[in-house]
Parts: structure tokens; C-alpha cells; sequence
């Protein structure tokens, strides 16, 4: 019990002389409200029980205590797979209510269009209405007979830069040893001059078989001399082929444009591709452990 | 105020099922009554449980505390602070000696508080950073309720066993339910005198409110109209089915405008004084199981400390028992999570 010492003035039972309980509403000078046991001793009875006393007491604190516990309620039918299904972009499945629901595996899904990127993440919901939260998605390209193929992996970097003499010059780097049994053969280049964005449903402008030693495919590619301003255009894939089946591109989508330029020197690049080539070395080092 | 069963650890919660007082028995969904036993009801989940390079373990943390992140420290080689989740104060450093088990109370609350032993005469130092979660199916929490449960509707019972474990009496103890989001008015829609239907709000909205649960509806005046189950709500409505009116023993009344409405547990509780202090035995369902009531019994349920169970003075080393009945509707939506809420107060030293 916590003692304190206060001066106080009020109204009182008093039971016994100077040994008293009471019970009541006091001016206690740390504005504390109590219930005090105790000897008091009276200073000066001012009133008919009002008096001015001294004394020694303890006060009751209150206390809360609480506890919280949770459960769950099932519902058996609630239990189910949910896919969710991206077209040339992955889905969020945070957001979009599931593209198909079913109960059980092996599931067939409804038919997909041909030539078409498609990614998908399943799901699990319990029966407690509990979602996996996975995230890590499934691509696959659908071709012209219905079945599919994994497509590699997009291009680690490019650069696409302001050449000397009108040129646009292209680099890329490609870390093949990623994608496994899927890795890309070879080297695709969409270019136009036109300002138009280049088609990478149409023939590659420039097409080069990739050469794999290191870990980490490159590609050093110059277009032809072109006027001062012309708008050039670039898409940088790579792609797979399989023998029956034909090309799987990669599926990165960034145009990188640059204005040809006749008059000054060509846009350096050394830092930028110093930093870059110290990454991909880092990349061969982390294959080379593996 | 740093020992341990003083202060805010006067009164601990107990589990019930054992076969003498203070006897063996773990299991929650086992306390239902007989004798008190030795288990405390946990509380909260912490992890580490083994502090300072293993010189300290963690005995509990109140139930105040709730889930976040809590930090304990040690300012000098010989004493610990603690500073609950949320909080902005370590309390106050409290010497702690090898063998020593102390209470350290939170800075801005006294009733968020850990409890610590100390296992080593070596220094004590840096701070421990302690992970808080709540339970899942703890006493408070029941166990999981199965499909058919849900389908057909369920009442189940648990009973726990407060004790003044200080050395001096506690008064005006008292226990009632905790709410589990903002009260509301249910000023544009009320429910009719039966059946399914919707209560609407203008002002404010649910959005702390569980997605499917309990309302309790009570008039301007605070009594208590009906306890009722809603399957779904949005931001500003609660959709009652027939099978969610006149839960927690209420009947169906028609609302009123000015009608509060409080999100609350789908539970009710009673108290139950021993058969003899301080070590006497409760009510015993551990033989009829779960889905039996106490009889004789007055339930209540009660979200303030004026409308629960009045226990009065506990003097050292008395208990009191607390039983808590959980009611799942017919059709109960599934859920993740449901949470139970219990709470007490009390004067002491």
C-alpha cells in the first residue's frame, strides 16, 4: 500500500477518537479521491465535523484487467482454388476477384486465344475464408494450335543510345542461365525510323544467334546512318525456338527512342555501361557459384 | 509497485477443470468448471520467451498490452523497464536480482505489464525487442467452429476463475464484455419487431467493425433492446437474418431511431461464487461437456463495468468463478477471425 502524507479538510464520520475510518469526499492536495484507513490526528476542529487534520494514509487504485481471445468459423463449401488470370500484364490478385474457382486439382481452364501472353497465380482460400497470399506468377504463350510454351526470360539491360553519323546504337545484355530449359536462341531487333513504334508480332529487322560462354549473353547492335532529327525506334527481345513450334519472344514491351544526330559526337556511354557490365559481372560470379 | 500479484496483477485469470484446487489441467477447452486449476489463462503470445542472452524469461504480459511490438530494457547491469506496444514512456527502471521475479509496469499504463524472472547473476544489458500477438483459441477465444456448427448454430461454455493472488483484498470487482468497434446510432434504419432486416446509419460508420458479427441494441436510455447477429455490413449497414435476432437470451424488439448500436462479442457471461473460500469448486460440466449451461446462473451482457457481473471484495487467496457462454446463429458466415473480449476491474493496493 502506497503511503502518503496530506493535509485535508472536510466533512467526516468520525467513529472513535482518534482512530478513525472514513468515508467521504476530501481536498487532497494531489487531487486524489480515496477510501483511507488510518490514525488521524485533529488540529483544529473548526466546526460542528469539519476539521482541519494531518495524518498518514493509503488509497485504493483502480485497476482493468482484460483478455482477448479469437476463433474461426468454417464454412466446408467455401474451400476452393482461385486463379487469376493476367493478358500481357500479371494480375493482382489483391484486387481483381479470381478468374476461375474450382475444388479440386488437376483443373482445365476455359480456352485461351492464340499468340497471347498470359500469366497466372492460384490461390488458395480455406474453408475459414483464410486467402494464400502468393504472388509469384505463371507465364505462358499460347501459339496458333492451342498449346503453350514458357517463353524466356526479358533482357537484363539495353541501352539504346545516339550514335556518331546519324546511328542509333543498341546494347544488351542477356543472363541466360536463369531461365533453365526455356533460354532464349537468339537475339530479335523491331527498328523503325519512322516514328512509329515497332511491331514485335512482325519480322525482326535484325535477327542474331545468341553466344552463350560466360553466363551472360550481349548484343552490340548499329543501325544505318540517318538524317539529323530522325526519330528512331527500337523494341530489343530475345526468343526461344522450338523445332515445330516456332518463336517464343520474351515479353518486354519498352520502346526506347532516340533522335539521330549528324552533327555532334556520339552520346557516351562508357560510365553507364561500365556500371551496367559491373553488374552482370556480379550475375556471372553468382552463376559461376552455383 | 514492482512485485509481482500487487497492484494490477492482483487478480489473475484462471483456467477451471481441475480436479482439486490448483490442480493439473491445461486444456481451455477443458476448464469448465469443478476446481480452479493451476494454469493461468493465457493471455497473450510473446516470443522470445528467453530475454538478455537467456538471463531473464518472460513469465506473462497482461492481457492489457494487446498485439504490437513491446520492448524491454535494461538501463543499468541490474534493473529492466518496459515500454507496451503503442506506448510512448518506458515505466519506471525496477531493480531486479538473480531468482528475483518482478512485475514491470508500462509507462503510460500501469495495467499493460510484464512479468520477468531472472535466471543469471550476469549482467543485464541492451533492450529486447518482444513480438505480442493475440491468441487464437485461447480460453476467451474457444475452439474453432466446424462447418456444421456454423450451419446449424452452436452454444458452447468455458468458465475461468479470477483470483486476488495479492496479499490484501480487492473491492468493487467487477467483469463485463469489451466492444469491438465505435458505437453508433441507428438513425435511418432500425429493425422491425421480427424476422431479417437492416439497421442504417447517417453518422459516422462500421468500418471498425468486424465484416459479420454481433450488434448490441440498446435504447437512448442505455437498457439493453436486443442482442443481434449480422451476416455482412457496408460502411453505414448491418444486414440482420432471421437467424440473428434474439441472441444472448434478448427477444426481438423493433429499433428506434435513437437506438445505440455496439459491436460486440457473440458471447454472454455469468459469475459463480465457490462452493467455499478459498478453494472451493464451481459448477462441473467437465462430464456433460461444453454445449451444457450452469444452471442457476444470471447471464449477462453487459459492455460496461455499471452493467456487468458485480463480484464485490475478494480478500487474499479468494476466487470467484466467471463462466462465458459463446453463441454461433444458424448459417454464421465463415470467418478468419472472430474475436472475444473480457473485461475486469478492481480496486487495490
Amino acid at each position: 500500500m502506497t503511503s502518503h502524507t496530506a493535509e485535508m479538510k472536510g466533512y467526516f464520520l468520525l467513529y472513535a477518537y482518534q482512530k478513525a475510518r472514513l468515508w467521504g469526499t476530501f481536498d487532497v492536495l494531489n487531487s486524489v479521491l480515496a477510501e483511507m484507513k488510518g490514525r488521524f490526528g485533529i488540529v483544529e476542529v473548526l466546526e460542528s465535523r469539519l476539521a482541519e487534520m494531518k495524518g498518514g494514509f493509503g488509497f485504493l487504485a483502480a485497476r482493468a484487467g482484460e483478455m482477448k481471445g479469437i476463433h474461426r468459423v468454417a464454412n466446408d463449401a467455401d474451400e476452393r482454388y482461385e486463379l487469376y488470370r493476367g493478358v500481357g500484364a500479371e494480375p493482382d490478385p489483391d484486387t481483381e476477384a479470381p478468374w476461375e474457382t474450382f475444388a479440386s486439382l488437376p483443373h482445365e481452364t476455359a480456352a485461351l486465344d492464340e499468340w497471347e501472353f498470359y500469366y497466372f497465380i492460384l490461390r488458395k482460400r480455406n474453408k475459414f475464408g483464410v486467402v494464400s497470399k502468393n504472388i509469384s506468377s505463371w507465364m505462358i504463350v499460347t501459339h496458333d494450335e492451342g498449346a503453350f510454351a514458357n517463353s524466356p526470360s526479358a533482357p537484363d539491360v539495353i541501352l539504346a543510345v545516339a550514335g556518331a553519323n546519324g546511328k542509333m546504337v543498341v546494347d544488351a545484355y542477356y543472363a541466360y542461365p536463369k531461365d533453365g530449359d526455356d533460354q532464349a536462341t537468339n537475339w530479335a531487333v523491331w527498328f523503325t525510323s519512322n516514328g512509329v513504334n515497332p511491331d514485335g508480332n512482325a519480322t525482326p529487322t535484325y535477327n542474331e544467334t545468341i553466344i552463350k560462354a560466360d553466363g551472360v549473353a550481349k548484343l552490340h547492335w548499329e543501325s544505318s546512318e540517318f538524317g539529323d532529327g530522325t526519330t528512331l525506334k527500337v523494341l530489343v527481345r530475345v526468343r526461344r525456338f522450338v523445332v515445330g513450334e516456332g518463336w517464343y519472344p520474351s515479353d518486354n514491351a519498352t520502346i526506347y527512342t532516340v533522335i539521330a544526330d549528324v552533327d555532334g559526337p556520339p552520346t557516351p556511354d562508357v560510365k553507364i555501361a561500365l556500371e551496367k557490365f559491373a553488374q552482370l559481372t556480379a550475375l556471372d560470379e553468382f552463376y559461376d557459384e552455383m | 509497485m514492482a512485485e509481482q500479484k500487487t497492484g494490477p496483477d492482483s487478480i489473475r485469470p484462471y483456467l477451471t477443470g481441475a480436479a482439486s484446487d490448483g490442480g493439473a489441467q491445461a486444456d481451455p477447452n477443458l476448464s469448465l468448471g469443478k476446481y480452479r486449476a493451476a494454469s493461468l489463462v493465457n493471455m497473450i503470445g510473446y516470443s522470445p520467451s528467453s530475454i538478455f542472452s537467456g538471463y531473464a524469461v518472460v513469465v506473462l504480459f497482461s492481457g492489457n498490452n494487446g498485439a504490437g511490438t513491446a520492448y524491454i530494457d535494461a538501463p543499468t547491469t541490474g534493473s529492466l523497464r518496459y515500454k507496451a506496444p503503442g506506448s510512448s514512456s518506458y515505466g519506471a527502471a525496477v531493480n531486479i536480482a538473480n531468482g528475483e521475479t518482478k512485475m514491470f509496469p508500462d509507462g503510460d499504463d500501469a495495467n499493460k505489464f510484464v512479468i520477468v524472472s531472472r535466471v543469471s547473476a550476469s549482467d543485464l544489458s541492451g533492450t529486447e525487442t518482444m513480438t505480442l500477438v493475440l491468441l487464437l483459441n485461447n480460453l476467451p477465444g474457444f475452439d474453432n467452429v466446424d462447418s456444421a456448427e456454423a450451419a446449424a448454430g452452436d452454444l458452447e461454455h468455458r468458465c475461468f476463475c479470477l483470483k486476488n493472488d495479492s496479499a490484501g483484498s480487492v473491492t468493487v470487482l467487477k467483469a463485463w464484455i469489451g466492444t469491438l468497434g465505435t458505437q453508433r446510432v441507428s438513425d435511418v434504419a432500425q429493425l422491425g419487431a421480427s424476422g431479417a432486416g437492416t439497421i442504417e446509419i447517417s453518422s459516422g460508420d462500421f468500418s471498425d467493425w468486424p465484416d459479420s458479427g454481433f450488434a448490441l441494441i440498446k435504447t437512448s436510455g442505455g437498457t439493453i433492446r436486443e442482442k443481434v447477429y449480422y451476416s455482412s455490413r457496408t460502411s453505414t449497414v448491418l444486414t440482420v437474418p432471421a437467424t440473428g435476432r434474439e441472441m444472448g437470451g434478448t427477444t426481438a424488439a423493433a429499433g428506434a431511431a435513437t437506438d445505440t448500436v455496439d459491436a460486440v462479442p457473440g458471447i454472454r457471461i455469468a459469475k459463480e461464487a465457490p462452493s467455499a473460500q478459498p478453494a472451493g469448486y464451481f459448477t462441473d460440466k467437465t462430464g456433460a461437456g461444453e454445449g451444457s449451461a450452469p444452471g442457476g446462473v444470471a447471464w449477462s451482457n453487459g459492455i460496461a463495468s455499471s452493467e456487468g457481473l458485480n463480484i464485490g471484495t475478494l480478500v487474499a487467496g479468494y476466487i470467484y468463478g466467471v463462466w462465458i457462454e459463446r453463441e454461433i446463429p444458424e448459417a454464421a458466415e465463415n470467418e478468419p477471425s472472430v474475436y472475444n473480449y473480457i473485461k475486469w476491474g478492481y480496486d487495490s493496493a
